[in-house]
């Protein structure tokens, strides 16, 4: 397999991003609408794209059975140190190393949005689901992905200048409390989501756009447009 | 006013937009044949719901389908029955036997309506089990902003909130038609509850680019299309 480069040169600034308490979106705005939509602990759950392990962690304290993949070495030797018990495996999203049906439910946070090939990751996800079981993913909002703000302030337009239609490779670095990381992936409209979920087999059966917590404003006011536009976007699919 | 209000006062007026190629050319030109690829092949009977004038109770007549519309504005479906079948009844109280239908299509009629979860709710019930529910509205994306210039290269803009519903008015004068574009705008997610409360899934949605000469309108999407089977 091949692993994924961009998140390995990355994994060191990954790790302290992802670990710091309260520092990204995870915490408080992008990670309890996951929870809100992810059914109950069943037999087995698999985490794709797990990265440094937070979201399985998180999974495996509710209760569920997780296994993680992810295509970066370095990330998942911080998953297994952080969870010794946990089942982590290097693994192409596209091609998992499991037999048919072996999962009652997948997840996918954030990560769809950095397989290189993301309708053939969604098929195989319908493979290794057993009939009935669900696929949940967070995704960075497809309106969010096409434009930008003009301006931090409550107000600020939001703004698409270029287009919203299309695979578009993204890259981006950012500073925040003395700790840097660059993602990259691609950016794709909703309805290449969809077509990908509807190839496979899929039934949507939710789409969530919450908005950030007023508690979130209140920790920084600058966060108030973020109340007009949603930053990500959920999806609760079933395997039929 | 209401939507249906708004609707209802300009159905004269409507009716001789949405007929006239002069008027109406997105809708004869790409939406509505982007739409009737949505749909399932014809099965036993069709509900066009929010059929307005009638137009696309006429295409799937056209097409073989047995269609009823059924529309809130009484002026709009004496419009309608010049051509097709169509009564007089509220989205939210539809005069049909639950399973009535296999399929129920609304092209360009949820936004106008003023209750969109009983709307929902009640094309559920008129629905067979395993019926379709298919309709476009204008992109959500797109409803709440717009272009800062008529230059090809002018920027799209969305001042206000995408995430929460409120109404427009966007007033169309133009070579001699007036019509005020009234509409709900609603996030997806509303759209989304909506069909989760009435026991749908969504097993296709399409984001429908305009095709013309304004190439501004190429870059963001102008019709979502969504459907939905009943459990």
């Amino acid at each position: 397999m091949t692993y994924n480069e961009d998140w390995e040169r990355e994994a060191r600034n990954w790790i302290a991003w992802a670990r710091a308490p309260e520092h990204d979106a995870y915490w408080a705005h992008s990670g309890p609408p996951l929870f809100e939509l992810v059914p109950p602990p069943g037999r087995a759950t698999l985490e794709l794209g797990c990265g440094e392990g937070r979201v399985a962690r998180d999974l495996a304290a509710r209760g569920h059975h997780v296994t993680g993949i992810d295509a970066s070495p370095t990330l998942l030797e911080a998953a297994r140190e952080a969870d010794p018990g946990g089942r982590y495996l290097l693994a192409d999203a596209a091609d998992l190393p499991f037999e048919d049906a072996s999962f009652d439910l997948v997840v996918a946070f954030n990560s769809l949005m950095d397989i290189e090939n993301m309708p053939d990751a969604v098929a195989d996800v319908a493979r290794v689901l057993e009939p009935g079981g669900r696929f949940c993913a967070c995704i960075v909002h497809p309106l969010v992905d096409a434009g930008r703000w003009e301006s931090r302030e409550p107000d600020a337009a939001f703004v698409i200048e270029s287009s919203y239609f299309g695979r578009r490779r993204f890259e981006g670095s950012f500073e925040r409390d003395g700790l840097e990381m660059t993602f990259h992936g691609w950016c794709y409209p909703l309805e290449d989501y969809f077509r990908a979920l509807e190839e496979a087999g899929f039934l949507v059966e939710a789409l969530r756009e919450p908005p950030i917590p007023e508690s979130e404003v209140g920790r920084d006011p600058g966060k108030e447009r973020w109340r007009r536009i949603p930053n990500f976007l959920y999806l609760r699919a079933l395997r039929p | 006013m209401t939507l249906r209000e708004t609707w209802d006062a300009q159905a004269a007026e409507w009716t001789r937009f949405a007929r006239d190629p002069r008027g109406d050319s997105w809708n004869p030109r790409f939406n509505l044949p982007r739409f009737l690829e949505l749909l399932p092949p014809r099965g036993r009977r069709a509900l066009d719901l929010g059929c307005g004038e009638g137009r696309l109770a006429r295409a799937l007549a056209a097409r073989g389908y047995a269609v009823v519309g059924v529309d809130s504005s009484a002026a709009m479906v004496a419009a309608a029955s010049e051509t097709v079948e169509a009564v007089v009844a509220d989205a939210g109280s539809l005069p049909f036997d639950d399973g009535a239908f296999d399929l129920v299509a609304a092209f360009m009629s949820l936004h106008d309506m003023d209750d969109l979860d009983n709307a929902v709710r009640e094309t559920a019930r008129v629905l067979e089990p395993r019926g379709r529910f298919c309709f476009a509205v204008v992109h959500p994306f797109v409803l709440p902003g717009r272009f800062e210039s008529r230059e090809e290269s002018a920027r799209f803009l969305i001042r206000g909130s995408y995430l929460d519903s409120h109404r427009r008015d966007d007033l169309v004068e133009r070579d001699g038609f007036r019509v005020n574009f009234a509409a709900a705008h609603r996030p997806i997610e509303s759209y989304s509850r909506a069909l989760e409360q009435a026991g749908f899934v969504t097993e296709r949605l399409r984001e429908v680019r305009y095709e013309g000469d304004d190439s501004r309108r190429h870059r963001v999407p102008s019709f979502l299309h969504l459907r939905a089977a009943r459990l």
